[in-house]
């Protein structure tokens, strides 16, 4: 193995970690806000994804236009889910959530498979590539870091100094003292949902010019979304997103022994993780 | 205060002897052109076992699985392997492959058990997957995970592979197989389980040994699942054998089957099964109709709205569900009617 693969892999897995990273932030959004673990996270990234292509392809919108599609569509499924699904149910116990979201992921895939079953796909914001290391890089893959990296600082922000972030948080400290407080709860949910799906989407339309996406692409990046969630403890933020960088770079190195088993490794670190620390890798 | 009573043997054995009579009665009737529904009655009958199993391992004690698709898979293959691959009798493949579906079920089941609610639902859903993807690579003769030409089971030589014989045996099952979990909830062990579904620190307190009775029901729910995988095998498609109705979707079928028919009754999952069976059959035909092949992603999406749709307006499933919207629509016309009569026909009331 020469060390321009070792660097290659470290990049390239990297670069799909944040992708992870930026779904499993999205998961933590939500379970933070309103405590439902929400299955359909990855339908959101596939969504995005394929309403950028879409737009761009069949529609031939400008990219800055079918990009911004994909990220709208996107949230807009994320709060029509939390307005029909999830709010009708407030009161239930979290297996009925789980349920629910599964039957949520599954509607909204064949709603997409009704369109077309092909993948699509998308050109790369740069078709460019650099050398680094004696290893070729393309700009595109390069440029995801920074827009997660900006992503998760705007979130941050978001929660630390806006009203609605500060009441989101309230939710996730204890809903029922912050509905005392005035908080409106399900509209915290809403916002939770849309947000995480805003999220979703903007990991969709950059990871669509690397993978391509077709309507059933969603569930295996939500798993390993969900696989980095809790491998960073579910409800840690950041945890969430080292968790996220951490299955990138184990997937990319994990093909050196199989790349047919790639994605039994990512769901056994899961199982591991859950049996040895079920409260994440980071927490004491 | 009550305390629940035992049920009499009479009403515990009614539901059993009904579908005893159904069994042998509505196999005779699929005669002619209606043949074709004999296949499904089968796959009705195999899907039924394992949704029993998940029934008491769900509605009765709680326990969230998305994993026996695995366990359905292990079972079918771990049969057919020992026959095609070691050249095993049928006889003893048979119980090897229980006794491999326990052994996994019990390994997990040991590990994964500890945790709750979502962890636990994502825990069984990533073991289910793994198991599927390592039977997908699974490499026989022909280098796929294909298997060909099972030996089918000759049911001592009487009507060999007949499609009748093949139902009756698979539905004889079926009704052991109720008839057993009717009797385990209706015992002290059902009633435990319902304390565990109530309230696992309460059961822990009244003396019940909630961990192992959770592996018990796991245990017992994979064995279910990979008997249910040895008779699909050997006599649902004994021609050919993939690795592609074991995914994450069938365990999402599964899950849907359980919850139609109402979590919390042996009968429900039964209803469930069938019901979910006999759908995906009439799609099919109406797809056969309008000249469409492609009606998975109809199916699906059918599927899914039905799964939300009862989680939303029934949780105690469809057949409650449809009562209760008939007695509602009854109520509301019967006091529209009146309201309309008050109306117009000023009869003065004394």
């Amino acid at each position: 193995m020469h060390h321009s693969d070792v660097i290659l892999f470290l990049i390239t897995g990297l670069v799909i970690g944040s992708i992870y990273a930026l779904i499993s932030l999205g998961f933590n959004v939500i379970y933070r806000t309103t405590g439902v673990i929400n299955f359909a996270q990855g339908e959101f990234v596939m969504v995005g994804g394929i309403m950028a292509a879409w737009t761009r392809t069949t529609l031939a919108w400008p990219l800055p236009y079918a990009l911004l599609a994909g990220i709208l569509a996107a949230g807009c499924v994320g709060v029509l889910l939390d307005l029909l699904a999830i709010r009708p149910l407030r009161k239930a116990n979290p297996v009925m959530h789980i349920i629910i979201t599964i039957g949520a992921s599954i509607v909204i895939q064949s709603v997409v498979a009704l369109f077309k079953t092909e993948p699509f796909t998308l050109p790369k914001l740069s078709e460019r590539s650099l050398a680094i290391a004696g290893a070729g890089l393309d700009v595109h893959s390069l440029l995801i870091f920074p827009i997660a990296a900006v992503c998760m600082l705007l979130l941050v922000l978001f929660f630390r100094y806006t009203r609605a972030g500060q009441a989101m948080q309230a939710c996730a400290e204890n809903a029922e003292a912050a509905r005392l407080c005035g908080v409106h709860t399900g509209r915290m949910s809403t916002l939770a949902f849309g947000l995480s799906a805003l999220l979703g989407g903007i990991g969709g339309i950059m990871v669509t010019p690397m993978l391509s996406m077709s309507y059933n692409s969603g569930t295996m990046l939500g798993l390993k979304g969900f696989a980095a969630a809790i491998i960073g403890g579910i409800g840690n933020p950041v945890g969430g997103v080292i968790g996220g960088l951490l299955m990138g770079v184990l997937e990319q190195y994990s093909c050196w022994f199989s790349s047919v088993y790639k994605d039994v490794l990512a769901l056994a670190i899961v199982v591991i993780i859950l049996l040895v620390r079920p409260r994440g890798l980071l927490r004491r | 205060m009550k305390f629940p009573q035992p049920i009499a043997y009479g009403r515990l054995y009614l539901g059993p002897l009904v579908l005893l009579a159904l069994i042998i009665v509505l196999p005779l009737l699929a005669r002619g052109p209606y043949e074709y529904l004999l296949p499904l009655a089968q796959l009705c009958g195999v899907y039924a076992i394992i949704v029993t199993g998940l029934t008491l391992l769900m509605g009765f004690t709680g326990q969230v699985s998305l994993g026996h698709a695995g366990f359905f898979g292990l079972g079918a293959y771990a049969a057919a392997a020992a026959v095609y691959v070691y050249h095993v009798p049928l006889w003893l493949a048979i119980p090897i492959a229980l006794l491999v579906g326990a052994l996994v079920a019990f390994a997990t089941g040991f590990s994964i058990l500890r945790l709750k609610g979502h962890y636990l639902a994502l825990a069984t859903l990533c073991v289910g997957v793994i198991i599927y993807e390592v039977l997908k690579n699974l490499k026989f003769a022909d280098g796929t995970a294909d298997i060909y030409d099972l030996p089918e089971w000759s049911f001592f030589g009487l009507l060999p592979g007949h499609p009748l014989a093949k139902t009756y045996f698979i539905w004889f099952v079926v009704l052991l197989v109720v008839l057993w979990a009717v009797h385990l909830t209706e015992s002290p062990v059902g009633r435990a389980w319902k304390a565990i579904q109530g309230d696992e620190d309460a059961a822990l307190s009244l003396g019940i040994n909630v961990f192992a009775m959770k592996l018990k029901v796991f245990v017992l729910s994979g064995v279910l699942a990979a008997l249910a995988g040895v008779l699909y095998a050997f006599i649902y498609t004994p021609s050919y054998l993939g690795t592609e109705s074991f995914d994450l979707m069938f365990s999402v079928r599964l899950l849907i089957m359980v919850v139609i028919g109402g979590l919390g009754s042996v009968w429900g999952g039964l209803v469930g099964a069938v019901l979910l069976t006999g759908l995906h059959e009439v799609i099919t035909q109406v797809g056969e109709h309008i000249g469409s092949t492609d009606m998975a992603k109809y199916e699906q999406l059918i599927f899914g709205l039905l799964l939300i749709l009862i989680i939303i307006f029934s949780r105690d499933g469809l057949i409650p569900g449809i009562r209760r919207g008939i007695i509602f629509t009854r109520d509301r016309l019967v006091s529209g009617v009146r309201r309309v009569i008050a109306r117009w026909l000023p009869v003065r009331r004394t």
